[in-house]
This record gives C-alpha cells, sequence and structure tokens, in this order.
C-alpha cells in the first residue's frame, strides 16, 4: 500500500474500507508493507486505519510493515506506542525482505 | 489574569489583551513546533503478548515563540520560549468538508483556547479540565523541546540528566516527571528502571505554598481521560515507588499512604506534589521559615525517607529593576556614594553603613524619597481622581488579595484610628496615606468584600471633614509590575502583616525595604530573614509566631471571642462591623467579614495580633514625626539588603542542585564596534 498526503479523518474512512476490500479480495496474502513516505501527516484516525489493517492480517498470522514514514509521521508512532506492535523499516525494499 | 477596574468600590474583571498590538520583542519559530496528544484511550488490539497503545486521541500543535532575554553587561541573550497551541494540521477537516463549518471551527478554536488564558485552579468542572490540559501542554513542549536540543548534540538521552535541569516551579509543572518517562520509555525505548533514575536526577521541585489547598489534586476519571498514558505511566511510578518504600519501611503502612502519588477515597485522586517530590532528587522551598515547615508540617513523611533531598532556597530580586531601574533618584545616591558596583553585587550596599550617621546623606535620602512620594501622588491623581498629601506617612500594601495576607487586618486599624480621630478630633496623629494595591480572583468572595470595605473607608475618610486631611485610603487599581515600579520607591512603610506560617517568603517586603522603606511585619516567611539582616531595631515586628498560633490550635484554645472581649478597641470596630457603620448605607453589606473574625473562626488569627499590629503601628507613627531617625534606619535598610538578591537566589540554584558553574561568554568578533544597545542583542 502507498497512501499519499495527509492521512487523517477526511480520508480514513475510504482508506479503511479500500484496504479492508482488497485485502478480503486477496486471501493468498499473507504480509502488507505499507509505504508511509507520501504521507504528510498522520493523526488517530489515520492511525486507526493501520492498526484496523494490522488485526485483520494478523487474523490470518500474517504481518504488517510500515516503511520509510517522514520524521512527523514517525514521531506520532513513537508517542503513541504503535512501533510496539508495527516493525518500521527504512525503505520498502528492506520491509518486503 | 485580568485586568481589574472598580465599580462602587466593587472589583470588576475585565479581559486583559495584552496581545492585542502585538508584541515586538517574540520571535515565532513555526520550524520547531511540536505535536502534543491527549484524550483517547490505551488499548491492547487483542493481540496476544502487545503492549497497549495509544488510541482515539487528539493532536493539538505547539507552536513556539521566544522572547530575548538579556544578561546584564554580558555578552549572552538567552531566550524566553513561550508556547501557543494550535489545530493540527487536518484538524477535524472532515467535520469541514461536510459542511459542517461551525463545528470545524469551533474545534479550532477549543485548540487555541489551551493557551488562551491562564487557567485559575479554582473553577467549574471543564475550568478544571482546561487547566489539566493547559499544564500539559505546556510541559509537554518544553520537555520535547530540552530532549530535541540535547539529540542535536548527543547521540541518545542516556546522559541527559548530566546536560539538563528542569526545574519544577511550583506543582503546575509536576507533570513533566510523568511526560520525561514517557519519552524516555515510549520513544527511546528505555527501560522503566533506568527512565525514573535519569528523570529523578533531571528534576527539581520548589515548593511556592503550605495552604493545604493550594497542592494540587485531580481526580483520577478526569486524568485518565484527558492523559490515559500518562496515568498508566503513574501508576507504574507509585507501584516501584511504594514496593521501594515497604522495603525500607516494612510494616509501616502509614507512610505508605502519606506518600502514595495516588490519594484513596471515594474518588481517587492524583496528588501533584507528591509526583514532583518522589520523581525530582531535589525539594525546597523559598524562605527559611517556609523550607522548615515544608519539612515538619506539610510532607514531614518525605522529609523522613527523603532528608538528603530537601533544602532552602530563600527567594531574591533582582536590583537591577527593583532598585537601579525603577527608583533612579536613590540609585543614583547611591553610586555617588559607594560607586556602582552594587549593581553588580548588591552586596557592595554594605558600603553606605556609615552614612547613616552622616546627617547631610540622609537629607539628601528624603529628598529622594520625598520626589519619589510626589511621583507616586501624581500617579495616583491621575488613576483616581485624588491627590495624596506627599507629606504624610505613605504605607504600602501591595500584593494578591487573600486572607492570610491580612489586608483586612489592616483595614481594621483604619478602622480604629477612625473611630479615634471622630471620637477625639483634637488628637495628635501622623498623617497617613495608606496605598493598597491587590487583585482577588474573581470567585473569591471574601476576598472581593475585603476590597469593597477598603473602598468604603477611603470615601468615609474622604468624606468626613475631621480625617479628610489627615487620613487617606488609596487602592490603586489594576495593581501590576508597571505600577509597582512607581509605588516602591515611594513607600514609607512596607506592610507585609501575613499570619505567621502561611506565606512561604514574599518578594514584595524585600522590593520595599531594598528602596528604604521601613516593613512593619510578621514573624513570616522571607520577613524572618530581612529582620535579622537589617537589625530588629530597624523593623517593627508584631503578631504571633507561627509555633504560638499552632499551639493554640492544637489545644483547641483559640476562641476569638475571647480576644475581642479583652480588647475595647477591636471589640468596638467589630461591634461597627456588624452596626453597619463603614456600609454607606447598604445593609448587612460586611456581615461576612465580622463573621470571619467571630462566628467563623478567624481562621487567620486577625483578633490575636490586633493589639500587638496596632501598638507597632503606633511605634511607626511616633518614629516618623522624626524625620533623619526615620531615615538613619530606612539608609540601613537599604544598606543591608545584599543578601536578597536574584544573583545570590539563582547561584544557590545553579551550584546547589543543577550542578552549573559560570561560564564567561566572549563577545562576537565586532561586536564591540556596534552601539551599545544593540551589541547585546547581536552577540
Amino acid at each position: 500500500m502507498a497512501p499519499s498526503g495527509p492521512m487523517d479523518a477526511s480520508v480514513a474512512p475510504g482508506l479503511r474500507d479500500q484496504a479492508a476490500a482488497w485485502w478480503d479480495a486477496n486471501p493468498a496474502l499473507r504480509h502488507i508493507v505499507v509505504d508511509l513516505g507520501a504521507v504528510s501527516f498522520i493523526d488517530s484516525a489515520g492511525l486507526g486505519v493501520l492498526i484496523g489493517l494490522l488485526k485483520r492480517v494478523a487474523a490470518r498470522g500474517g504481518d504488517v510493515r510500515l516503511a520509510r514514514p517522514q520524521s512527523a509521521v514517525r514521531l506520532v508512532l513513537e508517542i503513541t506506542r504503535v512501533t510496539r506492535v508495527f516493525t518500521i523499516f527504512p525503505t520498502v525494499e528492506e520491509a518486503s525482505a | 489574569m485580568f485586568r481589574q477596574e472598580f465599580a462602587s468600590g466593587w472589583q470588576r474583571e475585565r479581559p486583559d489583551d495584552w496581545l492585542k498590538y502585538g508584541y515586538p520583542w517574540e520571535v515565532v519559530r513555526p520550524s520547531e513546533t511540536v505535536p502534543v496528544l491527549a484524550y483517547g484511550r490505551l488499548d491492547d488490539l487483542g493481540l496476544p503478548g502487545a503492549k497497549p497503545v495509544w488510541v482515539d486521541w487528539q493532536m493539538i500543535e505547539g507552536v513556539p515563540y521566544d522572547i530575548p532575554v538579556v544578561g546584564y553587561g554580558v555578552n549572552n541573550v538567552n531566550a524566553l520560549r513561550l508556547w501557543q497551541s494550535r489545530a493540527a494540521e487536518g484538524f477535524r477537516l472532515d467535520v469541514f468538508n461536510q459542511g459542517d463549518y461551525v463545528r470545524a471551527v469551533e474545534e479550532k478554536n477549543w485548540a487555541e483556547t489551551i493557551t488562551k488564558v491562564l487557567y485559575p485552579s479554582e473553577n467549574t468542572h471543564a475550568g478544571k479540565e482546561l487547566r489539566l490540559l493547559q499544564e500539559y501542554f505546556l510541559v509537554a513542549c518544553s520537555v520535547r523541546d530540552a530532549t530535541r536540543r540535547h539529540l542535536q548534540h548527543h547521540p541518545g538521552l542516556e546522559n541527559f540528566a548530566e546536560r539538563n535541569a528542569l526545574q519544577l516551579n511550583d506543582t503546575h509543572p509536576a507533570l513533566a516527571v510523568a511526560e520525561l518517562m514517557r519519552l524516555l520509555e515510549d520513544e527511546h525505548d528505555m527501560p522503566a528502571e533506568r527512565a525514573w533514575e535519569i528523570t529523578v536526577a533531571s528534576l527539581g521541585y520548589t515548593n511556592h505554598t503550605l495552604l493545604p489547598e493550594a497542592l494540587e489534586r485531580w481526580p483520577v476519571p478526569l486524568f485518565e481521560r484527558v492523559l490515559p498514558r500518562h496515568l498508566a505511566i503513574i501508576y507504574e511510578i507509585n507501584h516501584r515507588f511504594l514496593e521501594d518504600i515497604r522495603r525500607l519501611h516494612p510494616g509501616d503502612e502509614g507512610l505508605v499512604r502519606s506518600v502514595s502519588i495516588i490519594e484513596e477515597g471515594p474518588v481517587k485522586q492524583v496528588r501533584m506534589a507528591n509526583l514532583a517530590i518522589a520523581g525530582s532528587h531535589s525539594t525546597n522551598g523559598v524562605a527559611v521559615l517556609h523550607s522548615n515547615l515544608v519539612k515538619s508540617h506539610l510532607v514531614p513523611d518525605f522529609a523522613r525517607i527523603y532528608p538528603q533531598r530537601f533544602s532552602n532556597k530563600t527567594n531574591g530580586v533582582t536590583q537591577r529593576r527593583w532598585l537601579r531601574a525603577c527608583n533612579p533618584g536613590l540609585a543614583g545616591l547611591i553610586t555617588e556614594a559607594i560607586g556602582e558596583g552594587w549593581v553588580r553585587n548588591l552586596e557592595e550596599l554594605r558600603g553606605l553603613e556609615p552614612l547613616a550617621g552622616d546627617d547631610a546623606f540622609l537629607d539628601r535620602f528624603l529628598e529622594v524619597k520625598q520626589a519619589n512620594k510626589r511621583r507616586l501622588a501624581e500617579t495616583t491623581a491621575a488613576l483616581t481622581g485624588a491627590a495624596p498629601r506627599a507629606d504624610s506617612l505613605f504605607d504600602v500594601q501591595i500584593k494578591r488579595l487573600h486572607e492570610y495576607k491580612r489586608q483586612l487586618l489592616n483595614a481594621l486599624h483604619i478602622a480604629a484610628l477612625y473611630r479615634r480621630v471622630k471620637a477625639d478630633p483634637g488628637l495628635a496623629v501622623v498623617p497617613r496615606t495608606w496605598f493598597f494595591g491587590a487583585k482577588a480572583a474573581p470567585g473569591y468572595h471574601l476576598a472581593k468584600l475585603i476590597i469593597k470595605f477598603i473602598n468604603n473607608l477611603g470615601e468615609l475618610l474622604a468624606r468626613d471633614p475631621v480625617t479628610k486631611d489627615l487620613l487617606r485610603v488609596v487602592f490603586l487599581p489594576d495593581y501590576r509590575v508597571s505600577l509597582a515600579e512607581i509605588i516602591i520607591p515611594a513607600a514609607d512603610l512596607s506592610e507585609q502583616i501575613s499570619t505567621a506560617g502561611k506565606e512561604a517568603s514574599g518578594t514584595g517586603n524585600m522590593k520595599l525595604s531594598m528602596n528604604g522603606a521601613l516593613t512593619i511585619g510578621t514573624w513570616d516567611g522571607a520577613n524572618i530573614e530581612i529582620a535579622e539582616a537589617v537589625g530588629l531595631e530597624n523593623f517593627f515586628v508584631c503578631g504571633h509566631r507561627a509555633e504560638e498560633l499552632e499551639a493554640m490550635v492544637r489545644a483547641g484554645s483559640y476562641r476569638p471571642w475571647d480576644w475581642i472581649a479583652r480588647d475595647a478597641e477591636l471589640r468596638g470596630v467589630v461591634d461597627a462591623l456588624w452596626r453597619g457603620d463603614f456600609n454607606l448605607g447598604v445593609p448587612g453589606l460586611f456581615d461576612d467579614l465580622a463573621r470571619t473574625l467571630t462566628d467563623w473562626g478567624d481562621t487567620y488569627f486577625l483578633c490575636a495580633d490586633f493589639r500587638s499590629y496596632l501598638d507597632a503601628q503606633q511605634r511607626v507613627a511616633d518614629l516618623f514625626r522624626d524625620r533623619r531617625a526615620w531615615a538613619r534606619k530606612a539608609v540601613l535598610n537599604v544598606a543591608r539588603m545584599g543578601w536578597f538578591s536574584s544573583d545570590r537566589a539563582v547561584r544557590e540554584y545553579a551550584t546547589d542542585i543543577w550542578g552549573l558553574r559560570p561560564v564567561r561568554v566572549a563577545a562576537l568578533p565586532g561586536a564591540a564596534a556596534l552601539p551599545s544597545r544593540t551589541r547585546q542583542m547581536t552577540t
């Protein structure tokens, strides 16, 4: 996944539905890499999308990996402690490895 | 705070929009904006083994504004960093996009409300919540800023305590304990034990009040709603802290209850003073008596378990503002006599002592005082329409309006004098003008009633042909620093008459004495150290001491009626209050003041101290008749105030608590070529 722009309450519902539909339509998938490199801002609704996705993926025994968060986004991930449940990678390649 | 006006003698609060015309010194630093999260809840996401994460929070942004603080005659400028809250990017944009513009703007305004005004501690539930949020916002911004700066020069926060000192100025920023812990644990993956060591080593706490109602407590349900992660951290801290206490003091559950950060009860409370003391390496009071009372009465159990953490740092005031800038006449006279070294080293004022015996110097000292009194008389006329006699004794009480500070005792003295003069119009009374400057908290009924009482006394004295040229009362509206700078140089007498054991230090007492006012004061706060420094013979001590009052409380023997019955003049004043002699036609107006002195138990011992205070006031009046004898004592006050410089106080904090040494900062090349007024700014 490669969302871009602000990941906030204005886009969260659509993004959540889109991600869920895509995940359900691909039952063979186990892991997701979310490329955050183009995400400029994240609020609690945006974070909720990632957490919702993690719950779906975990139910299938898989993992959500976050790649390339900008410093402002990374700081929010650290403050909220979601770095304890997601693994964060500096590049998409490393996250996909 | 608010701008104070009087309407028919009552305080009226008006908004104080100090940024209405902008503020030229502030420099906004948008690139250093920080995010602050609040509200929400902790959720373990239902994932096995996962640590709870913080979800459903709201984000506010803190925008820094720097105000340069220029050192005196040195080559460096510090920045005072203030924070403004604003809605974070994307804040409720969904609501806005859905067309609900009003709600979107309301929520944006809400974010900006956090730093709109300083929220008073006592208020409605909503006010309380905003105050907690405001305290957290300011703490979060400052802690983030300190760690960000540290990380610019160091690879991590392991050595944070060696390079940073955070001083908690009262309990209001005590959340810094939990915030620094959160930052170290959650954002820097530090083990809790190590995070705690760094937190305690970084923080110091200064207590500023012995009044138990002023020690902040937050209901746990409110705290949990606003700061869920911080509450969890405080529970963790408290658990470890109490385990240590139980290990070191087995079986002492009373001690555990007393020092616990969480107070048990129908509604659990977070005790911010306990959080501040447990979470810092140093706790200090701000005058010797106050620091001793902190240990013996306020938190004796903490003093027992951490005796090495407690110390005293008596407050000080800066002579650059409170003598040199506000009183150029006296500053010039001093410099002419002993040179200008006192501006940097106030102890040099000691050189004035021999001049207390020099009549020519005393006369010049009196001339300076008289000029300052004329200036205050002009200011008073401009503000109130009434010009006091500049040759009268200027009796000054300027401080927050609170019952324990006993402006009412001062007013009772005025009422007593009024009654004496009315009973004997030929009585030889020293002409006197009382100056009051004080704001009362908007919801503090008795404080506002005392303001009204003082204003009524002023009107009575001004109306009465027997007293109007002899005794005057001036309540200057909107007391603030710029007004203090005019009042203080003009004061003859400094009123420092708090109930002994209640005033932490006071600094007005220092400013007034440093400007050549004599003090009438109780054995309280820094009055004690001032009296000892200037000499008891140059200070009018009055009232009971703290230990005497405590003995009466402990024995249950204090009955104000007994003191009233024993003293005919006090009885006369209290009866006059009940009778409505000062009401100016409004029945029952001051009944509550009479009740505080009688039926409600006279909590602040005005009746017990009334006679001693009036006797001391008589000694004041007797001395004032001999102008040179008065001036001699006033000069000795100025000469012996060197220890009360904030330079000394700051040096003690730096040396004893923060572990700092002074460093000489060299001027930048070329700086000397600039005009002297701009040189400091550019370096």
